[in-house]
């Protein structure tokens, strides 16, 4: 049976596969890139290797979208907040939950079954350390080849790392990649290319000094680990690293940027998305913000903290390495969607890698080199920069909106939740185009020292978060990541916390905080389907195909940091960092309550 | 306006300073709801006992107006006149007027007794062998443990003692007992921690721990004094100077029972006219409120 299918499924392949730009030599992993190309899955959460999102199918369409109704549905069985989204491998679809991270299969033959369910015994410690609710972003796939059956990855909370057997659920290897103890978790994906899953790190704010590893997806044996901070051969820096740009800065900065040893609890942790170019076997992901959160407690630079990276996969050797903010003093941690196109620029095809900053900048960069191409604003209300000097690479600031003790900053935009934060977003190459959903808030940060007794001090800032200038929370936009240029954009009431997913139908599907999955024309912005989720969505809308029908699909499950308010029932509106204030609102609208919904004509 | 205010007062001095005529007025304290050893709302805190002496002889009905975050009770109660006296605060403390002090004591260094051993101050060689070290963040431990590079690598103890809770948007409480348990079972090798926080955790240890006090000549990185000693004040709105000359009058002629409370505590007593740097002196960090 499941052979019979592969079959059918390789037979799309070739038939898809001129379309890909996937040229013979140096595929990742050639089974996993084959499946990703074919339209029939979604065996990544970023749907392929460039993380377009983007599928060619296009039997739902603009014309036929408004007649979208609901196909199944299926509960997860968990409160909390929904990030991520369901994979699809060979008719079958994998689902996860936040923390406990339990795993469900449904043959999607008869996808009121389960076919088996994976429900890990955790450390309940786990969910104290976790910053901003319990989230889990998502599984990761492998099919069978030369390291043994089909598997499925999971990252938990309590910081293992788990390879499921595809077809039964069983166990096959377990690893420890972050220490509760230590404060640190695993809310990220896991993400494969080649022999390797590559797993992130998360909790920066409570001083982890974050790494990347990569395992072996066969045993789960550690092939290299590549940390943010530090000496250079822990950040593993190629002999040429920064070559093409010296003025990024090079060697020894990850010591250097650093007042002592304060880089061993400098933050820089990864939970975001990844992307991988097989031609060129680079990898790339963001590594967030620095810590102690409080600025003056460490001077510098911070490298490499708030860096893009680009590394060999194989070594796991940096290549390139781009700081966005030195010396961050907002928490725009720059762990974002990574997408990848090629586009001309200055006549000539280029190799592109398009990011959409916490920080409220979109840079793209030549992703052979990192030589910057374009940074601009995601919205003109972005005001703690100036802009972005393309030359040096820096970032003009404003200080009237800089944060440090003695200065009650107001109006700062972004706030510390970012214009773009965890949201996996798409990219449609027929017309070059992102789809992003934004986040349209802003905050004062007033700073306190205030004395107890006996020479100690509380020392902290107050955030207050709210709607950005135009009034809203959230906006979706859809954006031209080389000229900068803005092709519509509409505002959303609340922030657009999950992402897109676009198709050659002329569609781009999001879900909103309130709980509405929407789809409007890709090309003019028009709103021409939703539907009221019973929860609010903070994860990402996926298409596949089944029996020669188009599904989409995504989950409900309000949560993640704007949902904190409602997780943990707070009412003072600078708690959650200042995100109860801002989603106040938000209670009146919808509830927790986990769930899978999946849409057909 | 303050001078005004001042003549007001004085004007109903008389009235106020009559004692027993008044003595229905309760005394208002701002007290901590759950802040052991100091104060809690079932009075087991020494200075639920101060603040019951203090009333008692002033001849008022002890009124206890509960807090539950240190850093706002002075801005948003005393200020706002919900309550009129606090305990414990430092002697000169820029935001009230402060009493003449009624204790002084120290930080003091908690260790498991050990034959030989005495960690005498920060340059102790203990200080680098000791494998977790407790205290309380933005504390003159915390200057002292940077100073002599141990608090990177303390980080993430310290953030576990609390559950990995942030600081930066609440109030996160570090709680004294805990801290001093973590030496008894030997999860910590020290603890520093200001004396009077400790004492009474460190004599229920029942002998297993030596406490120290810390002396007062600890010398930042960069060469400046970081006061380890501290002289105890009772704190009033700014304006009261006939409540604080009331207090004053108490503190004064209660004074052996007040010692003889804070040494059943077990609270190291240092001599009053001790010289060097109150928190008057070392005011000179801003706060806002």
């Amino acid at each position: 049976m499941q052979l019979r299918k592969l079959a059918v499924a390789i037979g799309s392949v070739l038939f898809t596969a001129g379309l890909s730009g996937l040229s013979g030599a140096a595929f990742g992993n050639t089974d996993l890139a084959r499946m990703a190309e074919d339209d029939k899955n979604w065996v990544m959460q970023t749907k392929d290797y460039s993380a377009t999102h983007f599928s060619r199918m296009h039997q739902i369409n603009t014309d036929n979208v408004k007649y979208l109704k609901v196909a199944w549905t299926f509960s997860t069985g968990t409160l909390h907040g929904h990030e991520g989204a369901p994979l699809v491998a060979d008719g079958i679809m994998y689902v996860h939950t936040p923390f406990p991270n339990n795993v469900y299969a449904l043959d999607l033959n008869d996808p009121g079954r389960i076919l088996w369910q994976y429900k890990p015994k955790q450390n309940p410690a786990a969910r104290a350390v976790a910053c901003c609710d319990v989230v889990n972003r998502g599984l990761a796939y492998v099919p069978a080849g030369d390291h043994g059956p089909a598997k499925i990855f999971l990252n938990q909370l309590d910081g293992h790392v788990v390879a499921l057997n595809a077809k039964t659920g069983e166990e096959i290897w377990k690893m420890e990649n972050s220490d509760i103890a230590m404060g640190s978790t695993l809310t990220g994906a896991p993400f494969v290319a080649k022999d390797k899953v590559l797993v992130g790190s998360a909790g920066a704010e409570l001083g982890v000094r974050g790494y990347v590893t990569a395992y072996n997806i066969k045993d789960g044996k550690q092939q290299w680990r590549a940390y943010a901070t530090g000496p250079d051969q822990d950040l593993l820096l190629d002999a040429n690293f920064n070559g093409p740009n010296p003025h990024y800065g090079q060697f020894g900065l990850g010591l250097q940027t650093w007042e002592g040893d304060a880089w061993k609890i400098g933050g820089g942790t990864n939970w975001g998305w990844y992307a991988y170019d097989p031609k060129l076997d680079m990898v790339y992901y963001g590594s967030g913000n620095p810590a102690p959160w409080n600025e003056t407690m460490r001077p510098g630079d911070n490298k490499w903290t708030m860096t893009i990276w680009g590394r060999d996969l194989n070594t796991g050797k940096a290549k390139f390495g781009y700081q966005k903010t030195p010396h961050d003093e907002w928490d725009y941690a720059g762990v974002n969607y990574m997408g990848l196109s090629e586009q001309e620029v200055d006549g000539k095809v280029q190799p592109l890698l398009t990011h959409p900053d916490r920080n409220g900048i979109v840079y793209t960069l030549n992703r052979e080199t990192g030589s910057l191409v374009n940074a601009f604003k995601i919205d003109d209300t972005v005001n703690w920069v100036k802009k972005v000097d393309l030359k040096t690479g820096l970032p003009i600031r404003d200080p009237e909106y800089a944060t440090y003790m003695d200065h009650e900053g107001k109006g700062i935009c972004p706030s510390a939740m970012g214009y773009h934060n965890q949201g996996l977003e798409s990219y449609d190459p027929d017309k070059k185009l992102f789809f992003m959903g934004v986040n349209h808030i802003c905050m004062d940060w007033e700073p306190f020292m205030l004395p107890y007794r006996a020479g100690q001090f509380f020392v902290g800032a107050t955030l207050n978060m709210y709607p950005g200038p135009k009034g809203t929370l959230g906006q979706v936009k859809a954006m031209n990541g080389v000229t900068g240029r803005m092709e519509w954009e509409v505002p959303e009431k609340f922030a657009v916390w999950g992402g897109t997913m676009a198709t050659a139908g002329n569609l781009m599907f999001y879900g909103t905080l309130d709980g509405y999955i929407k789809a409007r024309d890709s090309r003019t912005g028009d709103l021409l389907w939703k539907f009221k989720l019973p929860s609010g969505v903070i994860g990402h809308p996926i298409t596949y195909q089944h029996n020669g029908k188009q599904y989409v699909a995504i989950y409900s499950g309000v949560g993640g940091w704007p949902g904190v308010g409602l997780v943990f029932d707070l009412k003072d509106p600078t708690a959650g960092l200042g995100a109860v204030g801002a989603f106040k609102e938000l209670a009146h609208y919808t509830q927790m309550g986990g769930a899978l919904f999946v849409f057909s004509l | 306006m303050r001078f005004a205010r001042v003549t007001l007062l004085v004007l109903s001095l008389p009235f106020l300073g009559s004692g027993g005529a008044v003595a229905a007025e309760p005394l208002r304290v701002c007290a901590a709801e759950n802040e052991l050893p100091y104060s809690d709302k079932d009075g087991k805190g020494f200075e639920n006992k101060l603040a019951e002496l203090i009333a008692g002889e002033l001849g008022r009905p002890l009124e206890n107006v509960w807090w539950q975050d240190p850093r706002y009770f002075v801005r948003d109660q005393l200020d706002k006149g919900l309550c009129d006296v606090v305990m414990g605060i430092d002697t000169g403390d820029a935001r009230m007027l402060t009493s003449e002090p009624y204790y002084r004591s120290g930080y003091v260094f908690v260790y498991r007794r050990e034959k030989g051993l005495k960690v005498e101050d920060f340059d102790s060689e203990f200080l680098h062998r000791a494998k977790q070290i407790a205290f309380m963040p933005d504390t003159p431990a915390e200057t002292m443990l940077k100073a002599i590079g141990r608090y990177n690598d303390q980080f993430n103890y310290l953030q576990s003692l609390v559950g990995f809770k942030a600081r930066r948007n609440q109030y996160v409480r570090y709680d004294p007992e805990k801290l001093v348990n973590e030496v008894v079972s030997g999860s910590a090798d020290l603890a520093v921690l200001w004396a009077p926080q400790a004492a009474r955790y460190v004599k229920e240890a029942g002998g297993k721990l030596e406490m120290r006090v810390i002396p007062d000549r600890q010398i930042r990185a960069d060469g400046g004094k970081v006061p380890f000693h501290y002289s105890t004040s009772v704190g009033v709105r700014k304006d009261e100077q006939a409540l604080k000359a009331d207090v004053d009058r108490v503190l004064k002629k209660r004074a052996k029972e007040i010692q003889a409370l804070l040494k059943v505590e077990g609270i190291p007593l240092l001599p009053l006219d001790e010289s060097g740097p109150t928190a008057a002196h070392t005011g000179t960090k801003k706060y806002k409120g």
